[in-house]
């Protein structure tokens, strides 16, 4: 897998959190909405009870009105007491012309004469036809009644030919009872006006699903979107539903709401997660990747070159980081000082404490590449001094004082020379000087003189008078070599031949053939 | 002019006093009640008035609404005498029989009327007196059948 740098990841695990926020928001709306559209169900639903019971006592009201009007109807009582049953089914069909059938208040469907025993006696030939067993669980329940409660008004509605009929049993002959009469009527024209008690468009179902009632204002397919449609199973008190009423509530501003509602907190999370991603790298920038960068180019500066261990490395943000930052200084500054003590045992010889032959080459190197760019500035001479004695002094004092006579002709070389020049010591007892700067002959003669003339003093090491000599060899740059190997060279061959001849110094040009 | 302005008081504090006593009487009647038991009556509900009529034939029900109130409603071949209207005189043009069972009612038990005519009809010399205190609400509250004009 590619790794992923600091701030992807950040900005990742920001825009995540987002989604979440968003799929969070989407999720509560939805369930808010849901929770909003079920009670305002269940409000419409009580409602529509409401109302729906209110309208069944209602024309249970106007029935038994109707039933007591026609039981007293004097034709009526007349015809059944002398059993003239001709003038009563007239007295019955003269009730179907009264206004409040007429009007539509009542949809009379009957009018049947029962006797005491409900043995039916007589029937309205007005309404519909067959209607013999229109209701027969209240006659059963009608029949079985006992004292007083013969007297009751009873109420009934039942699914006939799968519409809702309603059928109410009221006694003929008011405390002195004769019979009874039923009153059957279609409850549908009264039930309807639920629609207008609540104010929605309504659809009645019968028992069986078919339609008995499809309000006008009934929604069409397409528009069912935002419909809320609620149902009430009505059982006006049987144990199967008798009709089941559908309400379209429209909810279609409810959802306009929610949706503008939904759409403002989506955006204020939008906004909000930009602003965290902004605020966060912001901060992430400042206290992460500012400081990391800067120790990163820090790294960097000394692998390059590590004279800048000693530079302070600066940093502020986290504080981890800071932490970071000062540990990393105290490793650099040890760094520093391990890398100058490895530099001074590499190019410092360790008997002497002078130069060594690598810092030697070293600085001839420095000096004749520079040589290349500055000619103006670049002459100096180079001396090779070879002791005369010293494999004597070896051999018959000892290695120890030796080693001791090295470090004192070192120490007089020093004071003969500027502090600007090298005095090196490149082999067992042999020493080399750059003169810098010099191109001038008799200056390199004076030296070379005083060089002779130190070494001409005797050495007193530990007790022993020794007498030392020199041979200088002296090369001029760059007239006598172009680069350091020649210049070397050059002022070996005059070493050596100063030896040879036993001369104190001799220049390289100053040789003879 | 002094006078005239205190026979203006006086007027008004009267006014304001009788309206008070107005108020307060018909405060007060609204809460009357009739009472729970009337010596020497036998108190029936809506069932047994039922049976009353199916024991004796000849039971007289006197409604002792005023005709107002009747107008919604009353129990068939009851007969109405207000209890404003109800004596010895008009009662026995209704009960000629002193003997005869004969049931008061009115509204219901809000309604102190049949209880007042019921008392006449003892001081006049009634012996089969029968109260139906529940009165036209507890009758129609139980479904029994009415006649209505």
């Amino acid at each position: 897998m590619q790794p992923y740098s600091m701030r992807s990841s950040l900005l990742i695990t920001i825009v995540l959190m987002g989604s979440l926020c968003v799929g969070l928001t989407l999720f509560t709306g939805e369930i808010y909405l849901q929770q909003t559209l079920d009670n305002r169900e269940e409000t419409f639903s009580e409602l529509a009870e409401l109302e729906v019971h209110y309208l069944w006592d209602k024309l249970k009201a106007e029935t038994k009105s109707l039933g007591m009007s026609v039981q007293s109807n004097t034709d009526l009582r007349d015809a059944y007491n002398e059993n003239i049953l001709v003038g009563a089914e007239k007295a019955l069909d003269n009730h179907f012309h009264r206004a409040f059938v007429t009007l539509g208040i009542l949809n009379l469907k009957k009018l049947i004469v029962y006797d005491t025993e409900f043995n039916k006696r007589v029937q309205s030939t007005e309404g519909e036809h067959v209607l013999d067993d229109v209701c027969p669980a209240i006659i059963s329940k009608a029949r079985e009644r006992k004292g007083a409660s013969r007297f009751k008004t009873l109420h009934q509605a039942c699914v006939y030919n799968e519409e809702i009929r309603l059928v109410t049993i009221v006694p003929i002959g008011g405390l002195r009872l004769k019979g009874y009469l039923s009153v059957v009527v279609d409850p549908l024209v009264n039930l309807m006006k639920a629609e207008e008690g609540l104010g929605i468009p309504l659809l009645i179902q019968n028992s069986t699903g078919g339609h008995l009632y499809k309000s006008a204002k009934w929604p069409v397919e397409k528009n069912m979107k935002n419909i809320m449609l609620v149902k009430y199973d009505n059982h006006a008190g049987n144990e199967k539903k008798v009709a089941r009423f559908y309400f379209a509530s429209d909810v279609s501003e409810l959802n306009g709401r929610l949706l503008k509602t939904r759409v403002a907190l989506i955006s204020i999370v939008i906004i909000a997660t930009l602003m965290a991603m902004i605020i966060a790298l912001g901060l992430f920038r400042k206290t992460i990747i500012q400081p990391l960068d800067v120790i990163s180019a820090y790294l960097q500066k000394i692998r390059i070159n590590n004279k800048y261990l000693n530079d302070e490395l600066k940093v502020s943000g986290s504080k981890e980081l800071v932490n970071l930052a000062s540990e990393m200084n105290d490793m650099s500054h040890e760094l520093s000082r391990l890398y100058s003590e490895f530099e001074e045992m590499a190019f410092t010889d360790s008997l002497t404490g002078i130069p060594n032959r690598a810092l030697l080459f070293d600085r001839l190197e420095q000096i004749t590449q520079f040589a290349k760019r500055d000619k103006a500035q670049s002459e100096f001479m180079l001396m090779m001094l070879d002791m005369n004695k010293f494999k004597a002094v070896n051999d018959e004092l000892g290695h120890h004082i030796g080693d001791l006579l090295l470090i004192a002709v070192a120490e007089r070389l020093q004071t003969a020379l500027r502090t600007s020049d090298t005095v090196a010591r490149i082999g067992g007892d042999e020493f080399s000087i750059i003169l810098y700067a010099v191109n001038d002959r008799d200056l390199a003669v004076s030296i070379a003189d005083k060089i002779t003339a130190l070494m001409n003093e005797l050495f007193v090491i530990e007790g022993h008078q020794i007498e030392v000599g020199m041979s200088i060899g002296i090369s001029r740059f760059p007239h006598d070599g172009g680069n350091s190997e020649e210049i070397m060279h050059s002022a070996d061959m005059a070493m050596y031949h100063a030896k040879r001849n036993k001369l104190p110094y001799i220049f390289f040009d100053g040789m003879p053939g | 002019m002094k006078s005239l302005i205190f026979n203006m008081a006086i007027k008004s504090l009267l006014r304001a006093f009788l309206l008070i006593t107005a108020l307060v009487s018909v405060a007060l009647a609204a809460e009357i009640k009739s009472p729970d038991y009337i010596e020497g009556v036998t108190k029936v509900d809506a069932g047994g008035v039922i049976e009353l009529t199916q024991r004796f034939q000849n039971l007289v029900i006197v409604d002792s609404r005023i005709p107002g109130d009747r107008r919604k409603g009353y129990i068939e071949s009851s007969v109405s005498l207000p209890d404003t209207k109800t004596n010895c005189q008009s009662l026995t043009k209704i009960i000629p029989d002193k003997m005869r069972p004969a049931l008061f009612y009115c509204n219901g038990i809000k309604c102190g009327r049949s209880a007042i005519a019921i008392e006449i009809a003892k001081k006049c010399g009634y012996r089969e007196l029968y109260w139906f205190r529940g009165g036209f609400e507890d009758w129609m509250k139980n479904g029994f059948p009415f006649v209505k004009y």
